[in-house]
């Protein structure tokens, strides 16, 4: 009787693994949206216009030039952290660097860490900074530049949905956020980028947003 | 017997140590907290920066208003930099390289800096939030 029963169990759990695995899921668009009608083959078609990423100009470890174009047909996370942060930074790029690990060689990924101390965190400080990491080539970018810039794409894009989700009020930069940003420019998901559970998350999100058939590519 | 006494001391010593190493881990813990605590407070105040330097921008009629908002500015870029020093000067592996005393004494010694720049920071915060808060009024 027990066994039997317990093979039922497994049955039941088995058909719900695949059942769940087989299962399309498609994550989430976040941010402010908007309906927009047009008009196609004489047709009137309500359609939304989602909030994307905003064009930006940064510079990464190597010293080049990074813009919302160099990322274009890109799958990319994006955190903000700064090299001497003795707190909850270390965890993060821990776990981001199984992210990396990951992802280094599928194509189409970036990882972009923002600095929120450009003063200390010069492009040679960053390169030190991804070396000491055991970075290399151009999957991760550690970015430098304004910091009033920094803050303004923090809080006016890549963490609007952190903002509408959370009940705290104020203090999202330094909160240890990752923020998955699709091919088109629009987020997708925030993880918190401290708790290993959470980017374990983030790394099954990055292969649904890999196996969602390429839209047309905004901007 | 002698065994024995010699198993005690051993766990004596043992405990002192392991007592020595919470102790900086709850001061160097203590920092830290008070430390993203003000990585949060630096958002506001680099928000209300922005919207004192879009304001300033603006033709300016009242040349003492001005005089005001730039007085103001400047308690927010002095709070804003003696963060900056703070975070690029601590060290948090002195835990690791130094000994009790010293690794103490070093803790003590930057709480006092950071509470002084976390009181930096809120006069600022409060003045600038309050300020510009008067003036979209």
């Amino acid at each position: 009787m027990r066994n039997t029963l317990i093979i039922g169990f497994a049955a039941v759990l088995l058909w719900s693994a695949c059942k769940s695995g087989s299962d399309k899921k498609t994550l989430p668009i976040y941010g402010n949206r908007e309906p927009v009608t047009k008009t196609v083959d004489g047709k009137q078609v309500t359609d939304t216009i989602y909030q994307t990423i905003p064009p930006f100009k940064f510079v990464n470890q190597y010293g080049d030039s990074i813009s919302n174009k160099t990322l274009n047909g890109d799958i990319y996370v994006v955190d903000f952290f700064f090299t001497t942060c003795p707190s909850i930074c270390p965890i993060m790029h821990r776990n981001m660097l199984k992210v990396y690990e990951t992802f280094k060689n599928t194509g189409n990924f970036k990882i972009i860490s923002h600095t929120i101390d450009p003063k200390h965190d010069s492009v040679p400080v960053l390169k030190k900074y991804a070396d000491k990491l055991g970075i290399s080539g151009n999957i991760w970018w550690f970015l430098q530049g304004k910091k009033e810039d920094v803050y303004t794409i923090a809080e006016k894009n890549y963490l609007v949905a952190v903002k509408q989700d959370s009940s705290v009020s104020g203090g999202y930069i330094h909160a240890g956020y990752f923020v998955l940003i699709d091919k088109q420019k629009r987020i997708r998901g925030s993880y918190d980028g401290t708790d290993p559970k959470q980017v374990d998350e983030m790394i099954a999100d990055i292969k649904t947003l890999q196996a969602e058939p390429d839209q047309m590519i905004v901007q | 017997m002698k065994k024995l006494s010699l198993i005690l001391v051993a766990s004596f010593i043992f405990t002192a140590c392991s007592d020595n190493k919470k102790q900086e881990k709850e001061l160097l813990s203590n920092i830290l907290k008070v430390h993203d605590k003000l990585m949060g407070k630096d958002e506001a105040l680099m928000k209300n920066k922005m919207a004192l330097d879009s304001l300033l921008k603006l033709p300016a009629k009242d040349t003492a208003e001005k005089t005001n908002m730039k007085a103001i500015e400047l308690k927010l870029t002095a709070a804003e930099e003696a963060m900056e020093i703070w975070m690029q000067k601590f060290d948090p592996d002195v835990i690791n390289k130094e000994s009790h005393d010293e690794v103490i004494k070093y803790y003590d010694d930057q709480k006092k800096k950071i509470m002084s720049v976390d009181s930096l920071m809120n006069t600022a915060v409060d003045e600038s939030t309050k300020y510009l808060s008067s003036r979209s009024k």
